[in-house]
């Protein structure tokens, strides 16, 4: 066969760019073995990484798994810590004496999806947070437990999770990994020039001291350069800060005042005046930042108001070095084109408040892996494949996002401007109208694929004020089987309150002795 | 009445004898004893054993199946022990290995002077009048010492079997005669298709740890589950 597939670049070496070349080459074993196809990546020694993607979701731990990766090692090698979902604070309005706040918790409770859950919980708000009432993961994270014991296995849990990891370190383990145990060929070096074939497509990078890359498929992990996707083949960049308007963050990293300070198991995201600011517990440190819209303050005040929150959480803000990361919040008009496929930053961006970016890599890189064609001739099918799926993933992540906003009571300029109607997109709107009656449920979602399924819109949904009015009562059937589900988890809840370990000294076991494979 | 552990003196501890016979202490009535591999050859003629988790730290450890429930000692027959060899684990009682920061290589020996064993009267003493070690305590002395040369190694062993995924979870489950049902959760047994599966390195490093040796031994021992139901019935 003349145009067989068989050499697949890589350009770029971040977390995208590694992750990319574990998951393709650990779905790729059997034919890199045998010398059918081969995956070479290729870096940069001189372009740092963005490397602030540092949550991940429940889907990390079997790609790491998948990848033969041992979770001990992680743990180690990455500060990586437990994340079993997120926790909004004052989203729903300003900061009062008491702070208001909500779950969106990694376990998806039974009857979420069918919507019978949030139909019964309307007929009785009052009876607690959906996440405390069906799930037993807001009663974990508020007392800082582990999702497991030492005793589970890797990868084994009571209580869904993802990680909290140092991006940088993650990278490195990856790389590690994918060449000694996957067989990835690694180059470092600059690019200096991309050459297009005669049909338009890429034919190869030219690498400084001369030397050449050429291959049959190129992924482009160049970061928001999309040095290859967006600059040589010309594939426009579509911004949706007409949705989205947070479009600058200032990040930095803290320190735990001492070894025995609760580490959470949750990120936190709290609204500020035009913003909001994520704070992710690793082992080792925090990393925090404020996401906010530079046409709402400007970056001394946001700055300042991160200071405050940081110097609120106990800490000291005397030695901390600030960085600001400018951002265009959107995504290429194609992420395939030709012989080419964006993953990671050059594909788009979305400010990380449900911590999409590590989760569309791995659904990338699964799907290219899934749908990599034998021959060169048949890409523009895969090609279209691609871009229809992850089309709609990216329009229903800013849905998804939009929502958070929208759902708020809080009364300065920057969110008045996001509940403007002109600023929400047609389908969310739809939905809106739906939800007013109805409750979110699988039917008003893809079938499969979905990167945020029915139960995430719940706990959102219903994390502030906004409540659905039912037009149909349950049955009584439906009402004792969710008296049960409600007992059921308080009794789950109660169990897993005493029998599991709190969040940092599972951490400090896990570093001392290790998780059995087994 | 409540353990009162006490660092072997040989001045506080002279007067000291230990009436060993009566197996049925409190601190025997249990379902299960530790297991080190040096003696699995000859303990696995009589008892069923697992690996099991230490619940602080998850690292494998080896465990003779005594009982099903809690605190059944199937082993127990009024005052008498029904097996001809012991777990060093039981037999080292009344005494015990103060280990300080998990450092196995080490330990001072302790006695719970609340033990029934433990009287002024009859028995075997621990102490010559010159103060040294009678015959006895060195026997003692010597168990300990294999008791923790034991432990390493055993640990040694598990964790490369579990690294190869020779060990599997599995959850004991019996149904007794009069149709109770009873078992114990937590315990992993080796998986008999990945032990056939083994191949290349992973076969010649297997080997090389005893792994495979001690897997056999474990599988071996399987079979006195069934003395233990018929125990059980017979209770």
């Amino acid at each position: 066969m003349q145009n067989k597939i068989k050499q697949i670049a890589i350009v770029g070496g971040g977390t995208a760019g590694w992750l990319t070349a574990g998951i393709l080459a650990s779905r790729l074993r059997t034919r890199i073995n045998n010398g059918d196809i081969a995956v070479t990546l290729c870096e940069s020694p001189n372009i740092p990484t963005v490397g602030v993607g540092e949550g991940t979701w429940p889907t990390m731990p079997s790609t790491l798994k998948a990848m033969g990766i041992s979770e001990t090692e992680f743990i180690r090698e990455c500060d990586a810590a437990f994340k079993q979902g997120s926790k909004f604070v004052n989203w729903g309005q300003e900061e009062g004496d008491v702070p208001q706040y909500y779950y969106h918790p990694f376990d998806v409770p039974i009857a979420a999806f069918e919507g019978l859950l949030p139909e019964y919980w309307l007929t009785n708000p009052d009876m607690g947070s959906l996440a405390k009432i069906f799930s037993v993961q807001e009663a974990l994270c508020e007392n800082f437990k582990a999702p497991k014991n030492i005793t589970h296995a890797e990868y084994a849990h009571a209580a869904n999770y993802g990680y909290h990891l140092d991006a940088g370190k993650f990278a490195k383990l990856l790389q590690k990994h994918c060449t000694e145990k996957l067989s990835v060929k690694h180059i470092l070096a600059d690019v200096t020039e991309v050459e297009l074939a005669t049909d338009g497509s890429i034919d190869s990078v030219i690498l400084d001291q001369g030397r050449t890359l050429s291959a049959d498929l190129f992924i482009d992990c160049t970061g928001f350069k999309s040095l290859l996707l967006g600059q040589a083949l010309d594939i426009k960049f579509k911004p949706v800060s007409d949705v989205l308007f947070a479009d600058t963050a200032i990040a930095t990293q803290v320190q735990y005042p001492d070894n025995n300070m609760q580490i959470k198991p949750y990120t936190q995201s709290t609204a500020q005046t035009a913003g909001w600011i994520w704070d992710i517990g690793l082992s080792s440190r925090r990393g925090v930042g404020h996401v906010f819209s530079s046409k709402h303050i400007s970056a001394q005040q946001a700055q300042a108001e991160l200071e405050q929150y940081i110097i609120a959480s106990g800490a000291d803000t005397s030695e901390l070095n600030f960085r600001k990361i400018d951002f265009n919040s959107g995504y290429r008009e194609k992420f395939w084109h030709k012989n080419c496929v964006a993953v990671g930053l050059s594909a788009g961006f979305l400010e990380p408040l449900e911590a999409s970016a590590l989760v569309l890599v791995e659904l990338s890189a699964a799907m290219i892996a899934e749908q990599l064609p034998p021959t060169i001739n048949t890409l523009s099918i895969v090609e279209k494949r691609f871009n229809q799926k992850f089309h709609y993933r990216w329009q229903r992540a800013i849905d998804f996002l939009k929502l958070h906003y929208i759902l708020s009571q809080r009364q300065t300029q920057f969110w008045q401007d996001n509940r403007a109607e002109t600023s929400i997109p047609s389908s969310l709107q739809e939905l809106m109208l739906l939800w007013q009656h109805q409750v979110p449920k699988v039917s008003d979602f893809e079938a499969t694929g979905e990167l945020f399924q029915a139960p995430s819109f719940q706990f959102v949904l219903y994390g502030t004020h906004f409540r659905t009015e039912p037009v149909y009562n349950l049955s009584p059937a439906e009402v004792e089987f969710m008296q049960h589900q409600v007992i059921k988890n308080q009794k789950s809840t109660d169990n897993l309150l005493t029998q599991l370990p709190d969040h940092r000294s599972l951490i400090n076991k896990i570093k001392q002795y290790g998780l059995a494979k087994v | 009445m409540a353990a009162q552990v006490e660092l072997l003196d040989k001045q506080k501890h002279q007067q000291i004898k230990i009436k060993t016979g009566n197996m049925d202490t409190p601190e025997n009535r249990v379902n299960a004893a530790l297991v080190v591999v040096t003696e699995l050859s000859t303990l696995i003629h009589e008892y069923p054993i697992f690996a099991t988790k230490h619940p602080n730290t998850g690292q494998f450890q080896l465990v003779a199946i005594l009982g099903f429930s809690p605190k059944q000692n199937l082993y127990l027959h009024g005052e008498q022990w029904r097996a001809t060899y012991l777990p060093l684990d039981i037999m080292r009682r009344p005494f015990s290995a103060m280990i300080e920061n998990d450092d196995f290589s080490a330990g001072r020996i302790a006695i719970d002077v609340n033990h029934p064993w433990v009287n002024t009267q009859t028995g075997e003493a621990l102490f010559t009048a010159e103060g040294k070690a009678t015959e006895f305590l060195q026997r003692m002395q010597n168990t300990f010492a294999g008791l923790l040369a034991g432990t390493q190694r055993t640990q040694q062993i598990l964790n490369v079997a579990a690294e190869h995924k020779l060990l599997t979870s599995i959850n004991l489950e019996v149904e007794l005669k009069n149709g109770e049902k009873t078992g114990i959760n937590g315990l992993y047994a080796v998986d008999t298709d990945a032990l056939k599966n083994l191949s290349g390195d992973g076969l010649a490093t297997c080997h090389k740890a005893s792994v495979l040796e001690v897997c056999h031994l474990l599988l071996s021992s399987g079979a006195h589950i069934q003395k233990l139901i018929k125990w059980a019935d017979e209770a």
